[in-house]
């Protein structure tokens, strides 16, 4: 079987290896062909407009793998660390894809780590859904149960070595160089490194918990509090020189998250927001970069 | 904790009405209460300028009612919204107390909600307090909201066909003036009688082109009138009636263990709503997504004209909502109005939405 994985959004969100879980069952995974931003203009016109940009990508990566596929795998990601919960839009996507494409097959196990006998029961049914090989089945739940865990599992994405701007954002503001205009290579190209939230510092944030330096309780969302957590290791790390967060128009969760660290941040350290949405332009982009390595290296002289 | 605590001077958002409840539960605790003054653009503006940029609606204006009640004296801040939910109202009184705290506003928070954490909250300050006081003041609280309440659904229904223009207002205001005043169980309880009696005598016309039309959406924008630049009233003046269909009574009493319970397990009017919800949207999302949708389900099926569906402006489960209700509308032969809100919301764009609204809802119920 053919099973679509839209690569952006809830694809970067969770650290499951959901390619490997699909080929142990023995199915092919089907990733989209064309280039990110034409993803995004694929997908805008199913979409409400005031959807962050993140959630129209998403639609734009189905429009594109459904003709190739017999079914679309769109987990349901309700919360991925035990006291939280996801974005509201991350819980709901399979129902927007379900409407917005009610002719597609979509498989949405639901994962929940607030309820973890359901959440291995619905990848379970899931996997016996694809295969009739009880072995197989078996082992994908075992691949699965061993990545779903918090702190996730190292990933080698490590920590920088010398001078670096930390980016503050979920994955896919920060990687997904269609979003944000390739920002991270535009950075490197300037000549800093780049350091971007990562497992290492995840799991340096669980034992010493440097989101408390903002001195306000944790937010229920576990990719917020993550920011919150990785934006406190950027102020007590003398190596990160200078934060940029990076975030969509429309992300509920970094409106409140952002207002957490912001003033502190931005006393101590050369701060920048930077908010896309589908106009942003090039132009503009380069200006407030280049305004802000500018700065950066006069405090530094 | 504020060190001017010499004088304790509590206050709370506006929310529509609701200051009356929720100054009565607060007085009978002995706090002397500070009622925001009434909302207003100065009040939004105040709490956008406080507020992050993309905060939603309700936090900006509620902050704002916070801002103009401290700026008048106040010390202690009530609000609801303590981990409550899966949206941003969760973080609402956290965020709160880090914006006042930034910007040199020494107050201290009190959380408004049905659970232990608000007598322990109460109890510091007022340590002579009895807890069949404390009980009596929520019950009392909960019988004015729902008093509140029956005078806002008997004014909505009403006002479209009253004889003298301006007649329904008059008693409304008249009653709420009232109620104020109102003190003990027993006397909320016959003053809410009194009023739906008091509404039976306005005198009524016909009125063959009348339309009935459910308002759902975000639950502080269904109860809030100046967040919504009175949409119910200008539907009213078009002749609509509006049925309001979220209160805060519900919101207080929904929220204790028992009830979620009887919600889970009987037929009730959630229930209902949560099945009919459940092919568009299977599982609560946060907000009121699941109730939007549901709930334009169950009231087409009674036969109403329409729905009106009102959003702050990237609110994160209505933007999920207001993305199936078309499907909904189509599925279910229902026209549905879907209306944001923010800052820049301008009256003009709406009132002509709405007008065309109205006329659409006519020209179909008299050509079926």
């Amino acid at each position: 079987m053919k099973i679509g994985l839209p690569r952006t959004f809830i694809y970067y969100v969770d650290h499951l290896d959901w390619e490997r879980f699909f080929a142990i069952l023995g199915h092919e995974v089907v990733v989209p062909s064309l280039p990110g931003d034409e993803l995004l203009n694929l997908g805008q016109p199913h979409c409400n407009t005031d959807a962050c940009l993140a959630v129209k990508h998403y639609h734009g990566h189905v429009v594109d793998l459904l003709p190739k596929v017999d079914a679309l795998f769109v987990p349901q990601l309700v919360s991925l660390k035990k006291g939280s919960n996801c974005c509201p839009k991350v819980i709901a996507i399979p129902m927007l894809v379900r409407n917005a494409f009610p002719q597609g097959t979509v498989l949405s196990p639901g994962i929940d780590a607030n309820h973890p006998l359901w959440t291995n029961w619905e990848v379970l049914k899931l996997a016996k859904r694809l295969s009739n090989d009880p072995r197989k089945i078996l082992r994908a739940l075992e691949h699965f149960r061993n990545r779903f865990s918090f702190p996730p599992p190292e990933d080698g994405s490590g920590h920088s070595t010398g001078k670096a701007i930390g980016l503050l954002g979920h994955p896919y503001s920060v990687s997904d160089p269609a979003l944000n205009l390739d920002l991270i290579d535009r950075i490197r190209r300037y000549g800093y490194q780049v350091v971007t939230p990562n497992t290492w510092i995840d799991r340096q944030a669980w034992q010493t918990k440097p989101g408390k330096a903002f001195g306000c309780k944790d937010v229920h969302w576990d990719c917020g509090q993550r920011l919150v957590d990785t934006a406190g290791y950027y102020l007590e790390n003398p190596e990160i020189e200078g934060i940029i967060t990076v975030t969509f128009f429309g992300c509920g969760i970094d409106a409140f998250v952002e207002e957490i660290y912001r003033s502190r941040l931005s006393q101590e350290k050369p701060y920048l927001t930077l908010t896309f949405d589908e106009h942003t332009g090039e132009a503009g982009l380069i200006t407030r970069l280049e305004a802000f390595l500018d700065m950066m290296s006069r405090r530094k002289n | 904790m504020a060190e001017n605590s010499g004088k304790l001077l509590l206050t709370f958002p506006h929310a529509g009405d609701y200051y009356l409840a929720i100054g009565h539960l607060f007085e009978t605790m002995g706090y002397e209460i500070l009622v925001p003054p009434q909302t207003s653009q100065r009040t939004l503006d105040l709490g956008a300028k406080y507020a992050p940029e993309q905060a939603c609606m309700p936090f900006k204006l509620t902050l704002g009612n916070l801002l103009e009640a401290i700026e008048e004296g106040a010390t202690v801040v009530a609000m609801v919204g303590g981990r409550t939910g899966m949206c941003r109202l969760a973080y609402y009184s956290e965020l709160y107390r880090k914006i006042l705290l930034e910007n040199g506003f020494e107050v201290e928070l009190v959380p408004l909600k049905l659970k232990k954490e608000f007598w322990h909250a109460v109890k510091r300050h007022h340590p002579d307090l009895k807890l069949s006081t404390f009980l009596r003041g929520l019950v009392e609280m909960l019988l004015k909201m729902r008093a509140l309440e029956v005078i806002r659904e008997r004014y909505l229904f009403l006002h479209p066909c009253e004889e003298k223009a301006g007649s329904c207002k008059v008693l409304a205001n008249e009653l709420k003036a009232r109620l104020q005043e109102v003190k003990g169980i027993r006397a909320i309880l016959k003053f809410t009688r009194e009023a739906r009696k008091a509404f039976e005598g306005i005198p009524v016309r016909e009125r063959e082109d009348l339309l009935t039309v459910a308002y759902i959406g975000e639950f502080f924008m269904t109860i809030d009138q100046f967040a919504t630049h009175r949409v119910e009233e200008t539907l009213g003046t078009l002749g609509v009636r509006v049925i309001p269909t979220d209160s805060f009574s519900d919101f207080f009493i929904g929220s204790i263990k028992p009830v979620k319970w009887i919600n889970a397990l009987f037929p009730t009017y959630k229930h209902q709503i949560k099945k009919l919800a459940k092919p568009y949207i299977n599982r609560v999302i946060g907000g009121h997504a699941l109730e939007s949708v549901g709930q334009s389900i169950y009231y087409s099926r009674k036969g109403f004209d329409g729905m009106i569906h009102v959003y702050p402006f990237a609110c994160m489960p209505e933007v999920v909502s207001t993305s199936i209700l078309p499907t909904v509308s189509e599925q279910h032969g229902i026209p549905i109005l879907s209306l944001s809100f923010d800052e820049q919301t301008g009256e003009a764009g709406l009132n002509t939405r709405l007008e065309a609204f109205v006329d659409m809802l006519r020209r179909k119920k008299r050509n079926p």
